[in-house]
């Protein structure tokens, strides 16, 4: 870390920690909770999965008042998890760590999170990684929303803007939401490749566009986003020179249609993105284009005693890498990738979470993009970190089980009311890894070049206040 | 390069300035009562009390016919999944 990242560092960090004495500690955090006067509860199954009231608290742009809190709206969490792989790493994953079973504060973050002023409301995050050493600006929104009538049905319509595509969404199925919400920073060692829209975007574009949910039922959002400028993501931490650069004007849908019977809610949606990308800021090579259409589904019993949330999620990216072709970073002009999502979740009362999940993809084969050194009929000319697979496959599947309980769901004893807790045993295991079973790198090193050495046991703690 | 590496501190340091400054700027300001209601559906709102409960002694009632989270007219005597007990 730069002198200048740590002073940066410290001065938010004293900044928030001075405002958030200046609150006092006789009101609660988390700021929602505090802004709406209701417990984590109302708006979570199982913090941070969201309730159908959840959801329409952030369509609503936050700015929903029932409390008698008047200060500012300030937040903050702290995550510290405690991993252990099936097969030590090749090396530890950061200075200072061992190569398995290791103990980490793996996040705190700060929030600028509710009402602003009038109509105008926010969920800004500001994260610091302590085993990385840095802080920056994590996936932010900011919105307006007001209400009218439109066909004669009561219609909530909003302005967003943010900086990170799908973050915006009020549902789980999408990515930046997407279950689990928390994993291990230090494993897996190996894991499968990501679509654009779930890991290529993120805090490196600012977007702006209008949403509406109409009747209670109709979900629509059109966003436009702007790849940020070297200057723009050094001043937020988040990239550099080398960072890749969306060079259009870069579009995002969204629509979801959510009925519901009672306590019984039924989603269907899809959403997508297209962007142009100049890797690596390389330019006057082409883009590499990415479309990305999603389709998801969620159905939701919302009682009062137990919940069950059930989430479906298709991803197809169609890939065009006319600058990754040229570069030999690619073998393949043409790609495909899929990335597929199912889970469950049960939550009894709002405290005892257990949640299934399964996550399957699969995409085309290409060599330089995802062969490994030990294919000698691919010999890719460029080593990335897809450079992982004997078969030149991005294929991975696995299973995700996640154990959680959270206590304060009614509100929390002294010093506060409104804080929380998240105790959680979360075990990960691949099916495949990049088109294999075991050595599916070819590299004959055993231990996390077999899939199922990266199998994972994630003890955490969550903490939001 | 230099002259890069000027620029990149000025900004950086505006954007801190800037960040500082309205963090400074939201700590004092007076929130306003605005906000969106969700629909009565979306709460279970109904007309009668529940298990005792009722929207006259909830802390989100606004006397006499209405409610600070939920749309519409609202009973004193109805509930939803809001109820919050009305400290004294």
């Amino acid at each position: 870390m730069t002198p200048l990242r740590r002073s940066v560092t410290v001065v938010l960090a004293a900044a928030a920690a001075f405002l958030a004495l200046r609150a006092g500690p006789a009101e609660a955090l988390p700021a929602y909770a505090r802004q709406t006067g209701l417990p984590c509860a109302t708006c979570h199954t199982a913090f941070p999965e969201l309730t159908p009231y959840g959801r329409r608290f952030k369509i609503g742009g936050y700015t929903a008042r029932g409390g008698d809190w008047q200060g500012p709206p300030l937040a903050a969490l702290y995550m510290a998890g405690f991993t252990h792989t099936n097969a030590p790493q090749d090396a530890p994953p950061a200075p200072g760590l061992h190569t398995n079973d290791n103990l980490v504060s793996q996040q705190i973050s700060g929030f600028i999170a509710g009402q602003l002023y009038g109509n105008v409301g926010s969920f800004i995050q500001i994260t610091g990684d302590p085993v990385a050493g840095t802080a920056g600006v994590d996936s932010s929104d900011v919105r307006y929303a007001d209400t009218l009538k439109l066909l004669g049905q009561s219609t909530i319509w909003g302005i967003d803007v943010n900086n990170s595509p799908t973050v915006e969404d009020p549902w789980n199925t999408t990515p930046a939401w997407s279950w689990p919400q928390i994993s291990s920073t230090i494993a897996p060692a190996f894991g499968p490749p990501s679509t654009r829209i779930e890991n290529g975007y993120a805090t490196t574009v600012g977007g702006v566009g209008p949403y509406l949910f109409w009747n209670d039922m109709l979900y629509a959002a059109l966003i436009a986003y702007k790849g940020f400028s070297v200057p723009e993501l050094q001043a937020m931490n988040v990239g550099n020179s080398t960072t890749d650069a969306v060079t259009n004007v870069a579009p995002y849908w969204r629509i979801a249609l959510e009925p519901h019977w009672g306590q019984h809610y039924l989603m269907v949606g899809s959403f997508g993105m297209y962007g142009q990308i100049a890797p690596g800021r390389q330019y006057g090579i082409g883009t590499d284009n990415f479309l990305d259409i999603g389709f998801d589904s969620q159905y939701q019993y919302d009682g009062e005693q137990y919940s069950l949330t059930v989430k479906l999620t298709d991803i197809i990216e169609r890939q065009r890498l006319n600058a990754s072709f040229f570069l030999q970073n690619s073998s393949n002009i043409t790609n495909w990738l899929n990335s597929f999502k199912a889970n469950a979740s049960f939550v009894w009362d709002h405290t005892y979470s257990v949640g299934l999940g399964y996550f399957n993809v699969s995409g085309s084969r290409d060599c330089f993009l995802y062969g490994s050194g030990a294919n000698l009929a691919c010999s890719p000319v460029n080593f990335g970190s897809f450079n992982n697979s004997l078969a030149s496959s991005p294929n991975g599947s696995g299973l995700i089980e996640d154990l959680a309980y959270i206590p304060f769901s009614y509100g929390a004893p002294f010093p506060y009311s409104k804080w929380n807790v998240r105790l959680g045993l979360q075990f990960t295991e691949y099916l495949r890894l990049y088109g294999g079973g075991n050595n599916f790198d070819g590299s004959n090193l055993g231990r996390t070049h077999n899939a199922a050495g990266n199998n994972s046991v994630f003890a955490y703690a969550w903490i939001a206040f | 390069m230099q002259d890069d590496r000027e620029t990149t501190k000025l900004r950086r340091r505006t954007v801190l300035i800037s960040a500082v400054g309205s963090i400074s700027l939201i700590g004092t300001t007076r929130w306003t009562q605005a906000g969106t209601k969700v629909p009565q559906s979306a709460v279970y709102y109904q007309a009668a009390p529940k298990d005792g409960q009722d929207c006259g002694h909830c802390a989100q009632f606004a006397a006499p016919h209405s409610c600070k989270l939920v749309d519409g007219d609202i009973s004193p005597s109805g509930w939803c999944r809001l109820w919050v007990k009305k400290t004294a």
